[in-house]
């Protein structure tokens, strides 16, 4: 498994809520470039899943 | 392929190391045996020196895995007093034919990176460059179950740097929402247009209001004005009418003055003229044997005694005496009056008698002469009586007089009021009735008075309102205030002042509101216009999932600070009680360390791992009576499991692996190390792996 696969899977596994997983490791993607792209990913995964 | 030469000159002993020319060629993935001192530490210092050894920044997991009980070794080069250092490092990578290559030359600081591209290009890497690229893995086996820590400060960076991610996205949520509320908002436009709407509709009956505060005031005013002149009339008329009188007074005092002396010389001339005919009658009573032996007389004698002008006290007894005495002398006078008529008609006996006998008539049996004799006797008899008669009539009459006198002293010391000293006060002395001063004090009040009028009048001027009649002062307040004098018209002069205050401090409160609710609104116009310029934020549609958002990155930065809260755990080595939260967290990170270390040699075979629970030092195995406690792990295999994990967690740069002294390890143990780096190699993720193993045999260098 990757790297970043385990380190994926551990931050997951920090929370219960599926939305807080997907946000977690959206954040976890992001690098200062691209916060307004995960910022948009983010705000379209709420929207999803409210 | 490795190519590489050093040369080591310590100058303190004037010698120069450098290696045998046969070992300057090395395959990528070598096993150096040898006996001690040969130089094989050596080579493996100068690589992890070469590749940034010398930055602290190497000692951190975060960047590379060299062993920080290795840095004073590889710092050793830093020291240009010891030694200098000449060196050449260039690494074929055989997965891609790039060169990465590290060279000192005599006068370098530290040895100059770089990557040489199949063209031939030179690309130099800075620290940070390398470590994105490059992972420079260097230990030594040495109780190596503790150092599984080493993976737990691994996830503790993770959590930093998630953190880290945290806070930057949530400062980036924080500019968003500040720049939405500063940009064009519509729903603020609304809201604060709704304000500005209130706001007016508020100011507007206040602002009237306050004008009939300003009326009631200005009436107040002018009642409390009015009064004060008023009063201050009536006493001014006061005091002039108190001159007039005092004035008055003064004319008044002159004639009674004057009267006063006429009843001071009255009553001296009475007092004489009682005490003359007193006297006299005390006198004319002594030469009258019929009275002048009487008590009567001897009690109007003692009268004398009595007789004062300086006191007044006798006057009522000697009245009575004297009008006693009087009453006796009209009683004795009427006694010896009768006497007195017989006297007379023995008189004219007598007369008839000697005319009688001057004729020479006679008288039968009478002898003239002798009857002329004894009427002559008797007639002589009462002729005393007469004059007794008489003198008592004299007396009675000065009694009378003196009585009369008396009288007139007495009324004329009752009109005067006072006592008999006043006989004696200097007549010419009036100061007790000079009322210059007071005349004068009086005018200077109504000065005073005047200018304070003066004053009220002139700001009664200043209200419009004009007094010099003040009479038509009511109409006048009729005609400027027709609804409210009727309300304060009747007002006492304290209820007034109670009012005026009352209505002042309204009026300022009210004022101040006003005051305060226009400033709010120009702001509130103000920012209305300044909003109104602005531009719409793209996102302001979606500002609630924003704030939701944010609301929602709080939360998960707080769970991961609570998180958190397991290495102080760890650090303390007291975790009884143990919150649900962190719980939750030991089994998330033993998931995360069995991940990361696959299977494990336990007894004779390869076991997958399940949990590597940290916190109570156990593993979790795949089986039943799978907990194993770390302690039952020989050192040899808990090195495996490091190096495993090591390897495990850069598969994204490509790996510089030295390991020295792996003698601790078995050949089992050992295998599982070579296979994973078979594994890894096969993958492209390792560059170079050089392992070093003490051996009594001659050296060799031997290709993995």
């Amino acid at each position: 498994m990757e790297q970043n696969e385990l380190i994926m899977d551990y931050l997951r596994s920090l929370f219960e809520d599926e939305t807080d997983k997907d946000i977690v490791a959206l954040l976890w993607d992001f690098v200062d470039e691209d916060i307004d792209d995960v910022l948009d990913d983010i705000l379209s995964l709420m929207e999803r899943t409210k | 392929m490795i190519n590489y030469n050093y040369t080591i000159r310590r100058l303190n002993e004037d010698r120069e190391f450098s290696p045998v020319e046969k070992y300057k060629k090395l395959t990528n993935f070598s096993v150096i045996r040898g006996k001690n001192a040969i130089g094989k530490s050596t080579l493996l210092h100068l690589i992890a020196y070469s590749f940034f050894g010398y930055d602290s920044r190497s000692y951190e997991s975060k960047y590379h895995q060299i062993n920080k009980i290795l840095s004073d070794k590889i710092n050793q080069f830093n020291d240009n007093n010891e030694q200098s250092l000449l060196s050449s490092f260039e690494i074929i990578d055989e997965s891609t034919g790039r060169k990465l290559c590290s060279e000192k030359k005599e006068n370098d600081d530290f040895p100059v990176v770089y990557e040489v591209s199949e063209d031939g290009d030179k690309n130099y890497l800075s620290y940070e460059k390398f470590a994105q690229k490059y992972c420079v893995i260097y230990d030594i086996p040495d109780k190596p179950t503790d150092r599984i820590s080493n993976l737990v400060d691994d996830v503790k960076l993770i959590n930093q740097k998630l953190l880290e991610k945290i806070e930057k996205f949530s400062v980036h949520l924080e500019k968003i929402e500040s720049d939405i509320s500063n940009a064009k908002d519509p729903e603020k436009i609304k809201l604060i247009q709704t304000k500005i709407e209130k706001m007016e509709t508020t100011l507007e009956p206040l602002k009237t209001n306050n004008i009939n505060y300003s009326d009631r005031k200005k009436l107040l005013e002018i009642l409390i004005l009015k009064n004060d002149y008023l009063n201050i009339h009536k006493k001014v008329t006061e005091w002039q009418r108190k001159i007039e009188e005092y004035k008055l007074k003064k004319t008044l005092s002159s004639k009674e003055q004057k009267q006063r002396e006429k009843l001071k010389d009255k009553i001296r001339v009475n007092y004489s003229s009682f005490s003359q005919y007193y006297l006299k009658a005390v006198q004319g009573s002594a030469q009258i044997t019929a009275i002048n032996e009487t008590d009567q007389f001897k009690r109007l004698k003692a009268i004398q005694d009595k007789l004062s002008l300086s006191n007044w006290d006798w006057t009522s007894e000697v009245q009575s005496q004297i009008r006693d005495y009087s009453t006796f002398l009209e009683n004795m006078y009427e006694k010896y009056r009768s006497d007195h008529k017989v006297a007379g008609i023995y008189e004219q006996l007598l007369n008839l008698l000697r005319e009688l006998d001057r004729n020479g008539e006679r008288l039968p049996k009478v002898k003239l002469p002798d009857l002329i004799k004894d009427v002559k006797t008797l007639v002589s008899q009462h002729q005393q009586e007469k004059n007794i008669a008489e003198g008592i009539k004299a007396t009675s009459t000065l009694i009378d007089n003196a009585d009369e006198h008396l009288a007139e002293f007495i009324n004329s010391i009752e009109d005067i009021g006072e006592g008999s000293s006043v006989l004696y006060e200097n007549p010419a002395d009036d100061s007790q009735l000079d009322l210059a001063p007071k005349i004068k004090e009086v005018e200077r009040e109504i000065d005073e008075l005047d200018d304070k009028r003066q004053d009220i009048k002139q700001k009664l001027i200043h209200f419009g309102i004009d007094c010099d009649d003040i009479n038509s002062v009511i109409s006048q307040l009729n005609r400027m205030f027709p609804l409210l004098y009727s309300k304060y018209r009747t007002m006492d002069p304290q209820t007034l002042e109670y009012s005026l205050k009352q209505i002042s401090l309204e009026e300022r409160e009210q004022t101040n509101k006003i005051e305060e609710m226009e400033f709010e609104l120009r702001l509130s116009k103000k920012q209305l216009g300044e909003i109104q310029l602005k531009d719409s934020h793209p996102l302001y549609e979606k500002r609630t999932a924003l704030y939701n958002l944010y609301s929602k990155i709080l939360e998960l930065k707080s769970d991961i600070t609570q998180y958190n809260e397991y290495f102080d755990i760890l650090r303390k080595n007291n975790h009884s009680g143990i919150s649900e939260k962190i719980a939750f967290y030991n089994k998330s990170i033993s998931k995360y360390f069995a991940h990361k270390l696959g299977k494990i040699p336990y007894i004779d075979s390869h076991v997958e791992v399940l949990e590597v629970d940290y916190l109570n030092r156990q593993f979790v195995l795949v089986g039943s009576n799978n907990v194993v406690k770390f302690d039952y792990f020989s050192t040899g295999q808990a090195q495996c499991i490091y190096i495993k994990s090591l390897l495990n967690q850069n598969m994204n740069r490509k790996v510089i692996l030295m390991l020295d002294e792996i003698s601790s390890m078995d050949d089992e143990t050992m295998e599982i190390i070579y296979n994973e780096i078979r594994e890894k190699r096969a993958a492209g993720q390792l560059i170079v792996v050089i392992l070093a193993e003490k051996s009594n045999s001659e050296p060799s260098v031997e290709e993995l």
